[in-house]
């Protein structure tokens, strides 16, 4: 919609065919964040995706809108659309309980698509004002503008949404660093938020600051159990509802939506190799979140680490020792492939290695770098694997990426290089299980890491914090 | 009467946004005739031809119509994902009058 905006805003006349049901309201969305509200917008007459459909079938449906376009070109607009009215800053909910005036609460903020479905807890102002002490910056400072809304992220905005997600004060830090992070143009925090791909961001968080927070990094590490990795999670949610301005079926286009936002830190103290904070470059006492554009998680098990037999096979076909596990793990990345569809716009990719392997690969010697460069060469898939798994396949894409189209046998590879591929620790120790999460579309989103500016009070509110839960 | 005793106040999570100008549509085309049509594709599978079959309709209706397949951005074939920030000036080098783009997935 972008591209229709700006040609129309350098003066073309333009007219924005929506081919499929559902992104008329996002079309239109992007139309008001522009300006330009009453931009024509010609809906296509079928109710679902039409890449699907035979060449007659699009000739037949598209005669149906050619007065659309013409009446879009050449008639002038309507008068501007209503501009939604703003709402006010504090809203009262009266009831004859609290927990009636908590359930009203509830439902008029999921009404307002305020809430992700979940109670939330109350955004009052002795709430917003205890969430405020976890920081030492002024609530009014602007810590990023979200798109695709172009809501302003200040931090007062960012502790509303971390009192409903049931933070503590001392997440503060990280929400703010994690904004941060999804604000970054390398991170093109639209996409992975509206495309109609299942992409969920991952927060990962390094430093001492994980052992502070409690943010669990071992057994459970991505389920329940653990307030900061939840809530941390949860507010980041919000805070793309709320303050990015998504919602599903409206500009938030993901069929199956976005089910999962991760909030987990680095095992760093069960690296044998540099933690994902030292590999880019920051010291290992400074306290840093990354966030990755990822889809779902995929779980390789594999356990024949040991050698048992002499004669075993080595090599393509091997099936014990640590050469095999990494092989195992090379064809979990394979299975997966680029993500399903759009293999060329290749991305990041992310490994949070069990501890078991780690040690195993450790042990046999295999550096990070060695790792990397095994698992990228030996995922590749076949040609005719690689072209039927690709949404939107373009031989002029696969030819440009050296990729020899006319062997249907030819190696193809499932990532842009090694250097994508991020080895990370976590999960429970002596854990088989690694946990896999391929990428989207590397083109428009990567991985973003940003510095968590600590409080000069730090020490003060970790003390607060301490005694509160002991209370 | 109901006695409603209690009254949460609580804040709204959306805060600002920046907020755009209100920008005026550019002005509309009289006569298709004669016209030169950009047409813009977002890589999305079928675009290409919703846009092809557009082409040919109106090519029908109107003389002399020209439409030219506009690339999706500076060094970008047609059909690569749109870059915004180079596409006005292709446009207008293109001599285009007005655009046809598709939207969607």
């Amino acid at each position: 919609m972008r591209g229709t905006l700006t040609l129309e805003k350098a003066g073309f006349p333009t007219v924005a065919v929506v081919s499929t049901p559902g992104f008329t309201v996002s079309a239109k969305k992007t139309a008001v964040q522009f300006g330009m509200p009453n931009i024509p917008i010609v809906d296509y007459p079928w109710p679902g995706h039409i890449g699907g459909l035979s060449e007659d079938k699009v000739r037949e449906l598209t005669d149906k809108i050619i007065n659309g376009v013409i009446d879009g070109l050449t008639r002038p607009p309507a008068e501007g659309e209503k501009v939604a009215e703003k709402l006010p800053e504090n809203i009262k909910v009266a009831a004859e309980s609290y927990e009636k005036a908590l359930e009203k609460m509830n439902q008029l903020f999921l009404n307002r698509h305020w809430s992700d479905g979940l109670p939330i807890i109350p955004p009052t102002e002795e709430r917003i004002e205890w969430m405020l002490k976890g920081t030492d910056l002024q609530s009014d400072h602007e810590v990023a503008i979200l798109e695709p809304r172009k809501g302003i992220a200040t931090v007062k905005a960012i502790a509303i949404n971390a009192v409903m997600a049931g933070c503590r004060p001392e997440y503060m830090p990280v929400l703010v660093a994690a904004v941060q992070a999804i604000a970054d143009p390398a991170f093109g925090l639209k996409g992975p938020l509206t495309t109609t791909n299942a992409v969920s961001p991952i927060f990962v968080v390094n430093g001492p600051i994980r052992r502070q927070l409690n943010i669990n990094s071992g057994i459970g590490c991505l389920g329940h159990g653990w307030r900061a990795n939840y809530t941390i999670a949860r507010a980041m949610k919000l805070i793309t509802i709320n303050l990015a301005g998504t919602w599903p079926g409206e500009n938030q286009m993901a069929g199956f939506g976005k089910w999962n936002f991760y909030c987990v830190a680095e095992y760093e103290e069960e690296n044998p190799w540099e933690p994902l904070h030292v590999e880019l470059g920051y010291d290992r006492e400074t306290n840093t979140v990354s966030v990755f554009p990822v889809t779902d998680l995929h779980i390789a098990t594999t356990s024949e680490h040991e050698v048992k037999d002499p004669k075993a096979a080595m090599g393509e076909y091997a099936t014990e020792g640590p050469e095999a596990l990494l092989r195992a793990l090379a064809d979990n990345m394979a299975e997966t492939g680029p993500l399903g569809s759009q293999a060329i716009f290749w991305g990041d990719v992310l490994w949070l290695l069990a501890t078991n392997h780690v040690e195993v690969l450790a042990k046999a010697g295999y550096s990070k770098a060695q790792i990397k460069h095994f698992l990228y060469e030996n995922s590749k898939v076949p040609f005719y694997k690689w072209k039927r798994g690709t949404y939107e396949f373009k031989e002029e894409d696969a030819v440009k990426a050296g990729i020899n189209v006319s062997d249907p046998h030819f190696p193809c590879p499932v990532i842009g290089k090694p250097e994508d591929i991020y080895i990370l620790v976590a999960g429970g120790l002596g854990d088989v299980h690694s946990a896999y999460f391929p990428t989207w579309a590397g083109f428009l989103s990567r991985r973003v890491t940003k510095e968590i500016k600590m409080p000069a009070n730090w020490n003060e509110i970790l003390e607060r914090g301490q005694k509160e839960r002991e209370e | 009467m109901q006695n409603l005793a209690v009254t949460l106040e609580v804040s709204n999570p959306t805060g600002n946004v920046v907020s755009a100008p209100f920008l005026k549509p550019a002005p509309r085309i009289a006569d298709l005739n004669g016209k030169r049509i950009g047409l813009l594709w977002n890589f999305k599978k079928h675009g290409d031809l919703v846009l092809k079959r557009i082409a040919e309709a109106l090519g029908e209706r109107f003389k002399s119509l020209e439409f030219i397949k506009l690339p999706s951005g500076a060094k970008l074939p047609w059909g690569a994902y749109p870059d915004e920030k180079t596409i006005a000036e292709i446009a207008k080098n293109q001599g285009c009058d007005a655009i046809i783009g598709t939207i969607g997935d």
